[in-house]
C-alpha cells in the first residue's frame, strides 16, 4: 500500500508529501517535513472527485476530509473568473461588432443557474458536473 | 610435468615456458587439435613429433583515443581518461516529472521527495543539500486540459535543501491537474 506523509499548513490546509521511490518514507519524514507530519496510507485520502478539492481539505481528528463549505466557495470562485473571462470577451465582441452567440440575458440567465446549483450542491460530483461559463 | 592424461584427454597444465619438448607417453592419445576462436587464430599446428605450435591473440591489440577520451599505454594496463570539456557545473542537480492527479512523482533526479502544499504549489526536497540558495532553478506548469500554464518560483522558499515552485493558468481552474517540470543548476 503506498504511503504518503501529511501534515497541516499555517493557513490550515493539508500538504502531502510523496517520497520518491527508493527512499525509505520515515527517512523523508524526519528529513523533509515538519514536526507534526504524520504518514498514512494514500487509501485514507480522499479519492476520486473528493481528490480534486485538495484546497478544501482538513484534518480533523486525524483523518483528511473535505470541508464541502469551503469546497463550494472554491468551486465558485472558479466558476466567477470563468465568467469574468468570459464577459470580457463578450464585451469585446460588442465593441468589435462580433455578435455573441448567446444574448446577454440569457448569458446572465446561464449565470444564476450556475450559482444556484454550486448553492444547492451536496456532494463534490455535483459541484463538478456544473458547467462553468463558455 | 608439463602435459598429464587421462584416459583419452591430454591437458597441458603447466603455463611456464617449455626448456624441454614434452613427451607423451600415453598411448591413447596419438592426436592433438587446436580450434581457433574469436580473437584467437591457430597455426602449425602437427600431431607427432617436433613442431612449433602458435596460437596469436588477434582480438584487441590497441586502444586508440578518441574525441574527450585519451589513453595511456596501448598494451598491459591501459588508462582511459574522459578528458571532455564536460563538467558537472553544466548538468542539473535535481530535476523532476511530477503530476498533481495523485501526486505521482514521474521520474527525477536529486530528489528526496514532492509535498503539494495546495493552490498549485509544490515543494521539491532535494536529496542532498546545495552549498548555497545561489542555485538556478527552472519550472513549467503544463495542464491536462491544454490551457496555457506557466509555472513561477517562489523567492521567499529557496533553501538550500528544497525549493517551491507554483503553478499559474490563464483561467481559474482548479481542477486540471497540473504537470510540473523542474530542473536546478549550480556550480
Amino acid at each position: 500500500m503506498a504511503q504518503r506523509i501529511i501534515h497541516v499548513t499555517e493557513n490550515g490546509n493539508v500538504a502531502v508529501t510523496t517520497p520518491v521511490e527508493g527512499f525509505d518514507i520515515n527517512e523523508v519524514l524526519v528529513k523533509d517535513c515538519p514536526d507534526h507530519a504524520i504518514i498514512v496510507d494514500s487509501s485514507e485520502l480522499p479519492q476520486g472527485d473528493d481528490a480534486k478539492f485538495f484546497d478544501a481539505w482538513e484534518l480533523v481528528d486525524g483523518k483528511v476530509i473535505v470541508n464541502f463549505t469551503k469546497a463550494k466557495a472554491i468551486r465558485l470562485e472558479e466558476f466567477n473568473a470563468n465568467a469574468l473571462l468570459v464577459a470580457q470577451a463578450r464585451q469585446l465582441n460588442n465593441l468589435s461588432g462580433i455578435p455573441n452567440a448567446q444574448s446577454d440575458a440569457d448569458f446572465l440567465d446561464s449565470l444564476n443557474t450556475g450559482r444556484s446549483a454550486i448553492d444547492a450542491a451536496t456532494t463534490t460530483s455535483e459541484l463538478l458536473a456544473i458547467v462553468s461559463p463558455k | 610435468m608439463a602435459i598429464t592424461t587421462s584416459g583419452t584427454t591430454l591437458t597441458f597444465n603447466d603455463s611456464t615456458t617449455q626448456t624441454t619438448a614434452p613427451v607423451n607417453t600415453n598411448a591413447n592419445v596419438n592426436s592433438a587439435t587446436a580450434v581457433a576462436g574469436t580473437g584467437i587464430s591457430v597455426t602449425g599446428i602437427t600431431t607427432t613429433g617436433a613442431a612449433t605450435h602458435t596460437i596469436t591473440n588477434t582480438g584487441v591489440t590497441s586502444v586508440a583515443a578518441g574525441s574527450g577520451i585519451s589513453v595511456s599505454g596501448s598494451t598491459g594496463a591501459v588508462t582511459i581518461t574522459n578528458t571532455s570539456s564536460v563538467n558537472t557545473s553544466q548538468l542539473a542537480k535535481v530535476w523532476l516529472a511530477y503530476s498533481l492527479s495523485g501526486q505521482s512523482i514521474l521520474s527525477s533526479f536529486g530528489v528526496s521527495s514532492v509535498t503539494y502544499n495546495g493552490t498549485g504549489t509544490i515543494t521539491v526536497n532535494f536529496s542532498s543539500a546545495f552549498a548555497n540558495t545561489n542555485y538556478a532553478t527552472l519550472c513549467t506548469a503544463a495542464r491536462s486540459d491544454n490551457a496555457n500554464g506557466v509555472g513561477m518560483v517562489n523567492d521567499t522558499a529557496i533553501a538550500t535543501g528544497s525549493v517551491q515552485v507554483k503553478a499559474i493558468v490563464n483561467s481559474s481552474s482548479l481542477f486540471s491537474d497540473p504537470y510540473y517540470s523542474v530542473a536546478c543548476f549550480s556550480n
